[in-house]
């Protein structure tokens, strides 16, 4: 078990060096430098800009700002935001426990409400259970969840008042930002449930276990679940990709602090240290979850550790 | 076995729904103009912000434009949207998909290892990168969202042509001497078809969505396109106002994804009830 855990960590770096050397790339690509960003409008010479140029390394071929980058990186400085000045670990640190907050609450409102939906259509099939729920997901799996999360500010915050419409706080700011982003993986959650459910739940060991005379609700919960629930796992993971993202668009939507705003606030400054600190962070928190996902697989199905 | 496969789809109850709202939504994107009351770009200050009238079915904005008119602009630019990324996504992922899968060994690895570090991004992360890199714009959304399609069909694609290339119509093949183009383009080639129509539409809505997305963030489409994203992010600050101005641009986009989601799943039941 633990060399197989260990075997899964170190693809880590090989992956994060690629994802380092892309959004590198990307920014080196970008017209103009961190120079320019800084000094646009200061009116400084070419010289001066020159002098800074050289002084910071960007006339250096690409490989060995690649190199120094890493270098950097691997020293855990992650430089200064070319806007605020502020060093960007220090606002990375500030932002990070509201996202943290939102997608883990997204994400327990999508498994909680996701797979009992789908449990339940999949015992229920062709009944209006299982019609209505399906119905749902694929209004979940449609909607932009920019509108969801307007049409929620609208109804709740400034018709019936029930919640803020903005800002972040206790709980009360934290239900509709949460809801409009765990929607979309309810619907997911749920489709995925009810087929891989759908799938095992007429396999020869249910049958048996059936008729040996196990109570229905064991045979689902502790015969049929436990097979159902890898496919439902890897799209739990995955669904931890959509959310990472679509806390960017939900923290924007309810003027929540967070990762998703401070990137789109750095993208429209072109702030480029923040850029590529948050989105670094984001691709390091969605592999780290993968290998998570990858890892309970093993713990609920013991053949993939000797595959 | 098309003949099948259409008797089939047309049985097929949420298919044939998906294919209706996405023939509709066509017809409304290239009649456009002449559907439209008025020009989407038309500013009339004085009937600023009027609500849904007999004048203006979904009301004006607050530069007095008929919403409704760039409702149904919008769909042109969405559908482009979608058709134009998916594109860029699918030729380039079955490019890397046909080449990995195919010729195998280091141009496999090689290849994977980049789609890889490709998949390691969110996908709206991804795009926001590539966006970044080119600079806001519709335009760049599109490439940014067909940058962040292309693991997919990457993957799909090179699975599809390892089982392929196990057929014994492409071993004997190539025991006869068949070049490597002409064993691609007609014995592999057809294989991955089925499979990359049914993702191409499923992805299609998930790049309608995207896109919409970028520009509500401010990084796609720019003012005075009647884009339904950026619609939406001019109506926010008007709400309790105006919920017209972000009422029906969101439902706009929730019908095209929808259709999309739906024909999708219907073409999948259809095509290939494997992927899921």
């Amino acid at each position: 078990m633990w060399t197989y855990i260990v075997r899964r960590l170190l693809i880590v770096f090989p992956v994060m060096l690629g994802v380092a050397f892309m959004v590198f790339s990307a920014m080196y690509l970008i017209p103009g430098d961190a120079v320019d960003a800084m000094l646009r409008d200061t009116g400084a010479t070419a010289e001066a800009m020159a002098r800074l140029r050289a002084q910071m390394g960007l006339d250096q071929p690409f490989h060995v700002q690649f190199l120094r980058f890493l270098m950097v990186l691997a020293s855990g400085d992650l430089g200064r935001s070319l806007v605020t000045g502020r060093p960007v670990a220090d606002q990375i640190a500030s932002q990070l426990p509201a996202t943290i907050e939102l997608t883990l609450a997204a994400l327990a409102i999508a498994i909680l409400i996701g797979v009992p939906l789908g449990v339940v259509a999949a015992l229920r099939r062709g009944s209006w259970i299982d019609t209505s729920s399906m119905i749902v997901a694929l209004v979940g799996v449609s909607m932009p969840n920019f509108w969801l999360g307007l049409l929620f500010i609208l109804f709740f915050s400034l018709q019936l008042g029930w919640f803020p419409a903005s800002g972040t706080g206790g709980l009360r700011y934290l239900v509709l930002p949460a809801v409009t982003l765990g929607f979309s993986g309810v619907a997911i959650i749920a489709r995925i449930t009810r087929s891989s459910l759908l799938e095992v739940i007429n396999a020869d060991y249910v049958r048996t276990a059936r008729s040996k005379g196990l109570k229905p609700r064991t045979v689902v919960l502790k015969h049929a679940m436990r097979n159902a629930m890898a496919s439902v796992m890897t799209v739990v993971g995955l669904q931890f990709g959509a959310l990472l993202g679509g806390s960017v668009v939900v923290e924007t939507v309810f003027g929540r602090q967070g990762l998703g705003s401070l990137t789109v606030g750095a993208i429209q400054r072109s702030d480029l240290p923040l850029v590529q600190a948050t989105v670094m962070l984001a691709a390091l928190a969605f592999v780290l979850v993968n290998l998570l996902v990858d890892v309970s697989y093993s713990l609920l199905d013991p053949r993939i550790r000797y595959a | 076995m098309l003949r099948r496969a259409i008797g089939k789809f047309i049985r097929h109850p949420g298919g044939m729904v998906g294919l209706g709202l996405f023939l509709a939504l066509v017809c409304i994107a290239v009649f456009a103009p002449a559907i439209a009351p008025y020009d989407p770009l038309r500013v009339d200050p004085i009937a600023a912000l009027t609500p849904p009238s007999a004048e203006h079915w979904m009301g004006t904005d607050t530069l007095g434009r008929d919403v409704m008119s760039r409702v149904i602009h919008g769909t042109r630019i969405s559908l482009r949207l979608g058709v134009i990324s998916v594109s860029i996504g699918l030729s380039l992922g079955v490019l890397i998909g046909v080449l990995a899968g195919y010729l195998g060994g280091r141009v496999d690895g090689i290849l994977m290892r980049f789609i890889d570090m490709l998949l390691a991004f969110p996908s709206l992360i991804l795009a926001l990168v590539a966006v970044f890199a080119l600079g806001p714009g519709l335009t760049n959304a599109m490439i940014a969202v067909g940058i962040s399609a292309i693991p997919a069909f990457a993957r799909i694609t090179r699975g599809e042509v390892l089982s392929a290339k196990e057929n014994l119509y492409v071993q004997s093949a190539q025991a006869l001497g068949g070049s490597e183009v002409t064993i691609m383009v007609r014995h592999i080639l057809p294989n991955i078809i089925a499979p990359n129509i049914v993702m191409g539409a499923l992805m299609t809505g998930t790049a309608i969505l995207a896109g919409a997305a970028l520009s509500f963030l401010g990084l796609g489409a720019q003012s005075p396109t009647p884009e339904w994203g950026l619609m939406l992010s001019q109506g926010r600050g008007f709400m309790s106002l105006a919920w017209w101005l972000t009422f029906f641009p969101g439902l706009g986009i929730m019908l095209t994804v929808m259709a999309m989601n739906l024909l999708g799943d219907g073409l999948r039941d259809v095509l290939d009830p494997r992927i899921r």
